[in-house]
């Protein structure tokens, strides 16, 4: 059985989270392997609901499979595909079978994904529905009936801390944080300065949330431009696409672990923040080597 | 005004496939105003229609009109009485409004829409269109520096922005669109008044209005 | 009222000879509202005007239509008879059986020359009178800006007997002229110049001087422009006919340029006319004083000439060594050869470049390195001081002037549109004028006949008083209008107002005077609301019904030709007997701006094989967007041809200039070529 996350998140210095993408279909062979690699070996494990609008294996779903492998999951709720009642619904749910962590995301939007004809929800957007958990974590539903049976999720929340301009995202940063967030998953985080920058808005606004700095490993240059392009959030500075297309034919991966690992060992040297949320989409079974080239050697044992 | 758009002929000509004697007609208010079913427009697609059925070696007659304002059932009556008579068909260039008007006042003929009903906008310049309004019963431009984050965000959202701004305040969805958010933020800046976009708003009311709407107005 | 329409052919003294002017006369003769069909040998002289007269007054004809040249040539001289016999000249219709009928094709035309007259027929049949109307004209000249254009045009107005008003933004008249001492025209100093014209300006009984006051905001049109004036905290509003601006330009030293900062050893031209008036501050004389033209923008005649006679003045005043670097150094300017000519003879230096030269400073001195072309060496000269390349650029506050008074800047920024029909002085809007250095770089000679244009243009427009007017010819009904502001955006004569009149509905109002009737309008109304009379919808529409299917089969080209160009470009290949294909069939309009997308959609309707749209080149056009337009418009067409499944190369846009017979005669073959492959 994993340590609950809300304890971790008080007891230790520099947390690490990653995420895992589940599967288009319920051939779940793969995502089970992933969490079997990665569960020890993190604080916490997410795993993403129709990331980018693609349809998918539910974040709910796989969330009970990590639960069931002994790993400690964050379940991620967005609120393009559900509208309240759904989610209120989910939610009660998630927690009954022992899920108890939740990641408050708005949502891409429907023409980034492959449904794009669906109609996209958006009952609810990110800040709402984080005053929607504390809601029910108060024993109420969102019009106000009492629960029978409650829950007490640990809420988390993202941020994008290389927006330009930054100062409607700092706002909002703010409700968010007003609203009452344990911790913060942050988009990918590539420049070290702006990060600084935008840690020291952060802290004026609240000392104690926990926050973690997105860490997204890159493959190729020509994926990470591609994704400069069409990936909302994300901005891959040049001298990294230089530096990945410098990479020998083959040794992508490679350099995009070692320059993952550079990230993550350098904040964690410097305390820039409160710890990593890995993300190695469709890579899950690299993470251990982005720990270890981050130097964190928590674990002896590495890789399969 | 409510902005529309022609449909290609292609899918008009489909629609009106096996009528040799239709009406067109279009309407002097919003699409006319929109350059979408005016005068000039029932002109052209009359023109073409006629042209692609010759090719075609098809019959095709064509009756002209407009009426002032398509969605007013006594100026359809007075506009379209007579001519209906000859016709089999009713091709409509108004908006989805009037093609229900003319739908429901002549119900023994089939009547079809030449335009899709895109949104409720304004000119930004000559010959361009943009969403503005969305009708959702329950307006909170008093807030967002008269910028209407349900409509010019994608994602309606009322505590935005969302975290896929684009590099320069463009939406996450399309880069030729400026994040409304962005806007809202800027104008709000301009009043000294961000303080409006510091708050917590609540979820919509999406109920506001009763879908299909009706209001009820004193008749006084 | 009954239509009856006079139908006179010319046969231009029988040298028509490929047309059967008999059998043309009976088909005509057995239309019905035709009153009679006469032939005469020379109309439009002594004999054939008196036919026309005596017809005219006798028989009761409402409508005239005339057979004969091109009415490029002959059009005015029946107007001018129609208007001494008290008959409207807006329903006569001059069908065109010479240039573009009997001298463009081989063999027989009676056909053709049949169907262009019941082109014309049936065009005239839904003619309608226009009445000419007066239209009174302030006598009033607003000249905004009081430099050295300024004060002259308010003088030349005055010499005219016309009333001036000379608007100063700053506190003295004189402008940029005042400054540049030593400015090429002038042998005296510019000074001592500008002086006694301002002595004469303010003497004059003619000319209100307003000083330190500005335009706030200019309504009105032509003849009648209402101004807003603000000069310190008053604001009131004045009436003028015309508006002449003169508000100058300023210099820049071009910054990019000069990597290092400017110090005190880079200097401009004001500063070193500043050291020749009193060189005794300097202490000590400079030895070497350098010049850079045209490094960065080659066209800057005020500049090189304002360097020009600074290097003569700095080598005559302080004995100097004196080198102008330069590229291209351009002396087109009246005057400016020469003046070229005397510098270099008193010894000034001049080192041609090709590569911008490099500049640096070493020991309190200027060095410009740079390859001079005719030595083929690489030179170095230090320079005390050195004086930079100025640019003229717009003075402050252009743009606002341009919103206010809703005319467009040039890429640069100055006041002139690039149009080659606006050239000079003009505007897009009758009535406004640009003068002097606002509308570019201009040398104070040219600037001279500037101003005399633009006097000339306004005297011409408010002298008499009162200006005449085809009252209505271009006219928006009120009821139709569905107030969408197309054409008030559209018109590039901005002669189009939205107005309430009598608290009645909103409606575009179109300003006869400043109407230039090019027909943008109403093309653009989606509401069909503008008549323009003479070129309605169903003017043009009954022109293409008159063409049949006389050769058995769907083979005309129909071809819509501007006034200004295409139409002029087809007179000339007759004239040149240049042939072409008998099946073209022309329809002259005031401006390709004018051609509907139904008007092509319908051509083929009729039976047309072919549609060209020809308009003027681009930049040319005299209504500045209507080929634009034009081009536009037949891209969408070509897509609804598409669509509905017919070839979109038939229809075609041409640009082309008035004189450009051999590309009109290609543009008709290539099409006629085409349409005989389907």
């Amino acid at each position: 059985m994993a340590r609950p996350f809300r304890e971790i998140l008080k007891a230790k210095d520099f947390i690490i989270t990653a995420e895992a993408g589940p599967v288009k279909g319920i051939n779940t062979q793969k995502m089970i392997e992933h969490i079997e690699l990665l569960k020890d070996k993190v604080d916490g494990l997410n795993v993403t609901d129709n990331q980018s609008a693609v349809m998918r294996y539910p974040s709910l779903g796989a969330c009970l499979l990590i639960k069931e492998q002994g790993g400690e999951p964050i379940l991620q709720v967005t609120c393009r595909d559900r509208n309240r009642l759904a989610i209120q619904a989910d939610l009660l749910f998630a927690y009954s079978r022992g899920i108890k962590n939740v990641l408050c995301l708005t949502g891409d939007s429907v023409d980034v994904g492959d449904h794009k004809e669906a109609k996209p929800v958006f009952d609810l957007d990110s800040v709402q529905l984080i005053h929607l958990v504390h809601t029910l974590n108060s024993g109420r539903d969102m019009v106000g009936n009492e629960l029978d049976g409650g829950v007490d999720y640990c809420i988390g929340a993202s941020a994008t801390p290389s927006a330009d301009p930054i100062e409607p995202q700092l706002i909002k940063f703010a409700k968010k944080l007003d609203a009452g967030v344990d911790f913060i998953q942050t988009q990918a985080v590539y420049d070290l300065d702006e990060f600084k920058r935008f840690m020291e808005h952060a802290r004026k606004i609240d000392e104690q949330v926990k926050i973690l700095a997105g860490i997204v490993l890159l493959v190729s240059a020509r994926m990470a431009a591609w994704m400069n392009e069409n990936v909302p959030g994300i901005f891959v500075p040049q001298h990294l696409i230089d530096e990945m297309a410098q990479a020998a034919k083959g040794k992508g991966v490679a350099k995009g672990i070692e320059i993952a690992g550079r990230l993550i060992s350098q904040i964690k040297e410097e305390k820039v923040c409160d710890g990593v949320h890995i993300m190695a989409i469709g890579r899950e079974e690299r993470v251990p080597e982005i720990l270890q080239a981050a130097g964190i050697c928590k674990f002896k044992e590495l890789g399969r | 005004m409510i902005i529309a758009e022609r449909k290609p002929l292609e899918e008009i000509r489909t629609m009106i496939a096996g009528y040799e004697k239709i009406l067109v007609v279009g309407c002097g208010t919003c699409v006319t105003i929109c350059w979408a079913g005016g005068e000039k427009e029932v002109g052209i697609l009359s023109s073409q229609l006629r042209l692609a059925s010759s090719r075609e070696g098809k019959e095709l007659s064509i009756l002209e009109g407009v009426v002032e304002r398509q969605c007013e059932k006594e100026m359809v009556i007075e506009e379209l009485r007579d001519k209906v008579q000859d016709v089999e068909a009713i091709l409509s260039m108004a908006c989805g409004i009037g093609v229900q008007t003319v739908a429901d006042l002549f119900e023994e003929k089939p009547v079809f829409p030449a335009l899709n009903t895109t949104f409720m906008g304004m000119p930004e310049g000559e010959g361009v269109w943009t969403e503005k309004c969305g009708a959702c019963g329950d307006c909170l431009l008093y807030w967002t520096g008269g910028i209407c984050p349900v409509v010019r965000c994608a994602k309606g959202l009322l505590n935005g922005p969302c975290g896929g701004t684009r590099k320069g305040g463009k939406c996450e969805i399309d880069p030729e669109k400026d994040c409304a958010w962005v806007l809202i933020y800027r104008r709000l800046e301009k009043q000294g008044r961000l303080d409006l976009m510091r708050r917590y708003y609540q979820p919509k009311n999406y109920r506001a209005v009763k879908r299909p709407g009706r209001i009820e107005a004193v008749t006084a | 009222m009954e239509v009856k329409i006079g139908v006179f052919l010319c046969d231009c003294g029988g040298s028509l000879k490929n047309i059967d002017f008999a059998r043309v006369s009976r088909n005509l003769e057995e239309l019905e509202d035709i009153a009679f069909v006469d032939t005469s040998h020379k109309l439009c002289l002594e004999d054939g005007r008196k036919a026309i007269a005596s017809r005219i007054l006798g028989q009761n004809i409402n409508r005239v239509v005339i057979a004969a040249c091109s009415p490029e040539l002959c059009e005015h001289k029946f107007v001018r008879l129609l208007q001494e016999l008290g008959f409207s000249p807006n329903l006569l219709s001059v069908a065109n059986i010479r240039e573009q009928c009997s001298w463009a094709h081989e063999g027989d035309v009676t056909a053709k020359a049949l169907e262009l007259i019941r082109m014309a027929i049936n065009r005239t049949r839904l003619l309608q009178p226009v009445e000419r109307t007066e239209v009174p004209v302030k006598k009033e000249v607003l000249v905004v800006g009081g430099g050295f254009s300024g004060m002259k045009s308010a003088l030349e107005l005055s010499r005219l007997g016309i009333q001036t008003t000379v608007v100063e933004r700053e506190a003295v008249l004189g402008g940029k002229l005042w400054q540049d001492e030593g400015l090429y025209g002038f042998e005296a100093s510019a000074r001592k110049v500008l002086s006694s014209i301002r002595e004469e300006v303010k003497g004059d009984e003619n000319i209100e001087v307003l000083i330190s006051a500005e335009i706030a905001g200019v309504e009105g049109y032509a003849g009648n422009f209402a101004v807003k004036i603000n000069k310190g905290t008053d604001e009131f509003c004045r009436d003028f006919g015309a508006v002449i601006f003169t508000t100058g330009y300023k210099a820049e030293t071009l910054p990019g340029y000069f990597r290092l900062s400017r110090g005190s050893k880079i200097i401009s031209q004001q500063e070193l006319i500043e050291i020749l008036e009193a060189p005794a501050k300097l202490g000590r004389r400079p030895e070497v004083i350098g010049f850079i033209l045209d490094a960065v923008d080659e066209n800057s005649r005020l500049g090189s000439l304002c360097a020009l006679n600074s290097a003569l003045a700095a080598k005559d005043k302080l004995g100097s060594e004196v080198y102008v670097f330069c590229r291209n150094l351009k002396v087109d300017s009246e005057g400016a050869e020469k003046l070229y000519q005397v510098t270099r003879d008193r010894g000034v230096m001049f080192l041609k470049f090709e590569q911008k030269p490099q500049i640096s400073v070493s020991d309190g001195r200027v060095k410009v390195e740079a390859k001079d072309i005719l030595l083929g060496e690489d030179i170095s000269v230090c320079c005390d001081f050195l004086v930079a390349e100025e640019k003229a650029l717009p003075p402050e506050g252009t743009e606002g002037l341009s919103s206010i008074l809703n005319v467009g800047v040039d890429s640069q920024g100055f006041c002139q549109d690039e149009n080659v029909y606006l050239y000079p002085v003009d505007s897009e809007r009758k009535g406004i004028f640009f003068v002097g250095a606002c509308r570019g770089n201009l040398d104070i000679a040219r600037v001279s006949i500037d101003v005399t244009s633009a006097v000339m243009s306004a005297y011409e427009l408010l002298a008499p008083g009162r200006a005449i007017v085809e009252e209505g010819k271009v006219n928006v009904d009120g009821q139709k209008c569905r107030v969408c502001l197309s054409c008030i955006r559209a018109c590039p004569h901005r002669a189009i107002r939205l107005v309430r009149e009598n608290a009645e509905k909103w409606t575009a109002r179109i300003y006869d005077l400043a109407c230039d009737g090019c027909g943008i309008c109403a093309a653009i109304c989606p509401a069909k609301a503008i008549r323009f009379e003479g070129y309605t919808d169903e003017q043009i529409l009954a022109e293409l019904e008159a063409i049949g299917e006389e050769r058995g089969g769907n083979n005309k080209i129909i071809a819509f030709c501007c006034e200004n160009s295409a139409y002029l470009a087809a007179d000339k290949a007759g004239r040149m007997r240049l042939h072409y294909p008998d099946n073209l069939r022309i329809i002259r309009v005031p401006c390709a701006g004018r051609v509907d997308i139904v008007h092509v959609l319908r051509a083929f309707e009729k039976g047309a094989a072919g549609v060209l749209v020809m308009g003027c080149q681009e930049g040319a056009c005299q209504h500045l967007t209507g080929n634009i337009r034009a081009k536009e418009r037949v891209n969408y067409t070509q897509d609804l041809l598409k669509e509905a499944g017919i070839d979109a190369g038939r229809v075609k846009v041409v640009n082309l200039g008035p004189d450009m017979a051999q590309k009109f005669v290609r543009e008709v073959r290539e099409m006629a070529e085409k349409i005989k492959e389907e």
